[in-house]
């Protein structure tokens, strides 16, 4: 009993921890799903270009790791900007399932590059920002200095979008949103928000994709099917949102990752191969059937 | 493929019946999970023209002929007996005899049946004429190949593979070739995936018509390969993997051939390693692969290392085959139950995953093959620090010392050998000798009888064998991850269980 406990305790830090990538992938799903109702597959791949770029400026030119992680931000800003100006834009009008079929090929289109570009690699890896560890009380729950980094960006980032929401600017991604006729009208550019969105959507997939990366060794599709697999997660903390609540999205990404984490105590995956996804599919079938707008709404759900 | 031609072979109504006796007799014991080798050459005694067993580790090599339709090769004579053959079997077999005498087999040549070849003499040296299956041989070369992960979760640089394959036998070939024939290597990657493992090898045999096959690593591509070369009577080469697999049984297959110690053989290595003095007092972990080819390991292991360490075997688990999502939790699981030895048998990608994602620190453990090649030490640093992984091979620090094999791979590739050169280097080099012991006369069935009869084959890369069994290996060299030196180096050589 004493030992299931002490399971639990580890399990619920260890998910915290894992559901700060799944949370950052989430922000950003939320975040394109208000401003342009688009179901964004290529959130994912914003993190594993980000993380490329920057394994690319680390390991292959031999650059510091600030350099280098800023070259990575700044290559998933680059993809964001180009998936909005050369798809979802042309396609603005189009289905909302055109769209989200536009995403998924941008994602395939993106994994194929990293599969072309870096097929002769075989063992990617990037060094943690600090490879220092502890145990965390009172479970002696093992936590990564790494683990905490990227909790820690998640609350920045949290506040900073919390912030930016109720700025001139936020306020005006908001009325794009909302009435894109009303806020051409008084002067919002539709276009320039739109880009802007896509552009802090990727700053987040982007983040998630660099800070997870060093937790294990990475290829193609890293942070959408690979080692660091927070696609389906994420749309699952972002489903528990509404696809609405950015705060939402903070707390989906964290439960879910805590119920993943459920799936590996010992008397659970003992008895149930594959229990890990087992338990997170079944625990968002059984949110949808009992709250099928979400757990985590907001105000801006509400609204 | 090309087979030889088939002969059918006048024989007597009694020596046929004989014949079938001796098959049944041979496969019941072969269905008993007798350990071939001596047992099964002791049954063999006085089966004299059933026409079967090739090799000497009974089975023979009935899953390719039938009753009757074998490959033709000789039955063994006694453990010190005649060392009898008898070629022609009975009816329509592949070729005519070729076994070879039991150990210490006298050299006396088969009885009475056409087709038959003189035994081999104690030596081994002089191997049994006779047409046998010469598939992949030719007066001037002899054709074998290799597979091995190149791609997949082994991740093994593609350069080392394409460097390495061939640099023993060009050596070789420059000198001669053996027994006045080149040897040409052919090589397929095998992706670290069963199914692509078996369609190679099926294309090394039968369209590329390779004389051998040779595993390079990857215990499931080996049990794939060791299983299909056993249906159509290749000979198979490998180093040891696990001993049986459920739902197929013992690997111990007809033409399968494990030249250092299997994962099971290794236990008790492994087990005296954790009770070390530089190990003891530390918690152990047993951590293995899910596939299920490494059931009888796990349980085997723990088992042992449940009697060998007591109480301070905290965790023992399964883990996916190809951890990559699931590092974390993985990790996480071996550093709360407070271990401080890891004794690891999955794939060295799941090793540098689960290493990497670990928020502790520990001395991981395991058996050979390939968690101890270079590129693990070299991604995987500092995590695995001080890790020590059993190999059939000695570490790159003892290679360099060897100078034939820096010649001949620097003659080759106009380059610094590395650890990949010196695991296919060595698996080349007992190839040769098992080539060169089998003489002049080379046919599949001559080949496996000559190791059979051999048993030892030593060639200073990888430990020597005793074939007494299809698991032929005898020790393995105890390699240890430096960091600081980025590669594995040597602790131990040979070291026997």
């Amino acid at each position: 009993m004493s030992q299931t406990l002490d399971e639990l305790g580890v399990a619920a830090v260890t998910g915290t921890l894992q559901g700060a990538v799944y949370a950052l992938v989430a922000l950003g799903i939320v975040l394109v799903y208000r401003a342009s109702g688009v179901f964004n597959f290529a959130q994912a791949e914003f993190g594993t270009t980000g993380l490329f770029a920057a394994y690319t400026a680390k390991e292959l030119w031999g650059w510091g790791y600030p350099s280098a992680f800023a070259f990575g931000i700044a290559a998933a800003v680059a993809m964001g900007l180009l998936t909005e100006r050369l798809v979802i834009h042309p396609l603005r009008n189009a289905p909302r399932v055109t769209l989200l079929v536009a995403t998924a090929g941008v994602a395939l289109t993106a994994i194929g590059l990293q599969f072309w570009q870096f097929n002769e690699t075989l063992v990617m890896t990037m060094p943690k920002i600090d490879d220092s560890f502890f145990l965390v009380p009172p479970f002696d729950a093992p936590v990564t200095v790494q683990q905490l980094i990227t909790f820690g960006v998640l609350i920045a980032a949290s506040v900073a979008l919390a912030l930016f929401f109720r700025s001139p600017s936020g306020l005006a991604i908001v009325a794009a949103q909302q009435e894109p006729t009303a806020a051409e009208l008084v002067g919002i550019s539709v276009r320039r928000v739109s880009m802007m969105t896509w552009a802090m959507a990727a700053v987040l997939g982007g983040l998630a994709g660099i800070l997870a990366g060093p937790n294990t060794t990475f290829s193609a599709a890293f942070l959408s099917f690979g080692g660091g697999a927070a696609l389906l997660p994420g749309f699952m903390a972002a489903v528990l949102a509404g696809m609405r609540s950015m705060p939402g999205a903070v707390a989906g990404g964290i439960t879910v990752g805590i119920v993943e984490q459920m799936g590996t105590l010992t008397i659970v995956s003992e008895n149930v191969p594959g229990a890990r996804a087992a338990v997170l599919f079944v625990f968002l079938l059984a949110v949808l059937l009992v709250a099928p707008r979400g757990i985590y709404l907001g105000k801006a759900a509400v609204a | 493929m090309t087979r030889p031609a088939r002969t059918r072979t006048p024989h007597r109504p009694v020596h046929l019946a004989v014949s079938a006796v001796a098959v049944l007799s041979l496969t019941l014991l072969g269905a008993c999970g007798q350990k071939a080798g001596v047992a099964g050459t002791g049954a063999g005694s006085g089966a004299v023209g059933a026409g079967v067993v090739a090799d000497g580790f009974g089975g023979g090599v009935g899953a390719r002929g039938s009753l009757g339709g074998g490959s033709g090769s000789g039955s063994l004579g006694g453990g010190s007996g005649s060392g009898s053959l008898s070629g022609g079997g009975s009816g329509d077999g592949a070729g005519g005899g070729s076994g070879s005498g039991g150990s210490g087999g006298s050299g006396s040549s088969g009885k009475g049946t056409k087709g038959g070849s003189g035994g081999s003499d104690a030596s081994g040296t002089d191997t049994p004429a006779g047409p046998g299956d010469r598939t992949g041989v030719t007066d001037s070369t002899i054709r074998i190949g290799i597979h091995a992960p190149v791609t997949g979760a082994a991740a093994i640089p593609q350069q080392s593979f394409e460097r390495a394959v061939g640099v023993y036998f060009d050596a070789v070939n420059r000198a001669g070739g053996i027994n006045g024939r080149k040897v040409e290597v052919l090589f397929r990657d095998d992706g670290f995936d069963p199914n692509k493992a078996r369609t190679e090898c099926k294309r090394l045999a039968e369209q590329d018509e390779v004389f051998l096959l040779v595993g390079g690593g990857g215990a499931d591509q080996i049990d794939a390969c060791a299983r299909y070369a056993a249906s159509v009577g290749v000979p198979y080469i490998s180093g040891g993997v696990h001993e049986t697999r459920p739902g197929l049984g013992s690997l111990a297959v007809d033409t399968y051939f494990a030249v250092t110690l299997t994962y099971e053989q290794q236990i008790p290595l492994l087990v005296r390693l954790a009770k070390s003095k530089d190990l003891a007092g530390e918690d152990v972990a047993l951590v293995v692969a899910d596939n299920d080819s490494l059931n009888n390991f796990y349980d085997k292991a723990a088992a042992a290392l449940g009697s060998g360490v007591g109480d301070r075997l905290v965790l023992k688990r399964r883990i996916p085959k190809n951890t990559t999502s699931d590092a974390p939790s993985v990790g996480t699981s071996i550093c709360s139950s407070g271990a401080g030895v890891v004794v690891w048998n999955a794939s060295p990608s799941t090793l540098l995953n689960v290493s990497k994602a670990m928020a502790c620190t520990v001395t991981f453990i395991g058996p050979g093959l390939t968690n101890g090649l270079n590129i693990v030490a070299d991604v995987g640093c500092p995590n695995l620090d001080d890790a020590l992984f059993y190999s059939p091979f000695p570490g790159l620090d003892v290679m360099r010392r060897d100078n034939a094999f820096v010649s001949a791979y620097r003659q080759k590739n106009n380059a610094e050998p590395d650890d990949i050169g010196a695991a296919i280097y060595g698996l080349e080099k007992l190839v040769g000798a098992m080539l060169v012991a089998t003489g002049k006369d080379l046919s599949r069935e001559s080949f496996q009888a000559t190791i059979a009869q051999r048993k030892k084959f030593e060639t200073g890369v990888f430990p020597p064998t005793s074939f007494t069994s299809r698991f032929g290996g005898t020790a393995m060299h105890l390699l240890r991850a430096d960091c600081g030196a980025g590669e594995f180096v040597t602790v131990r050589q040979n070291e026997r269980p």
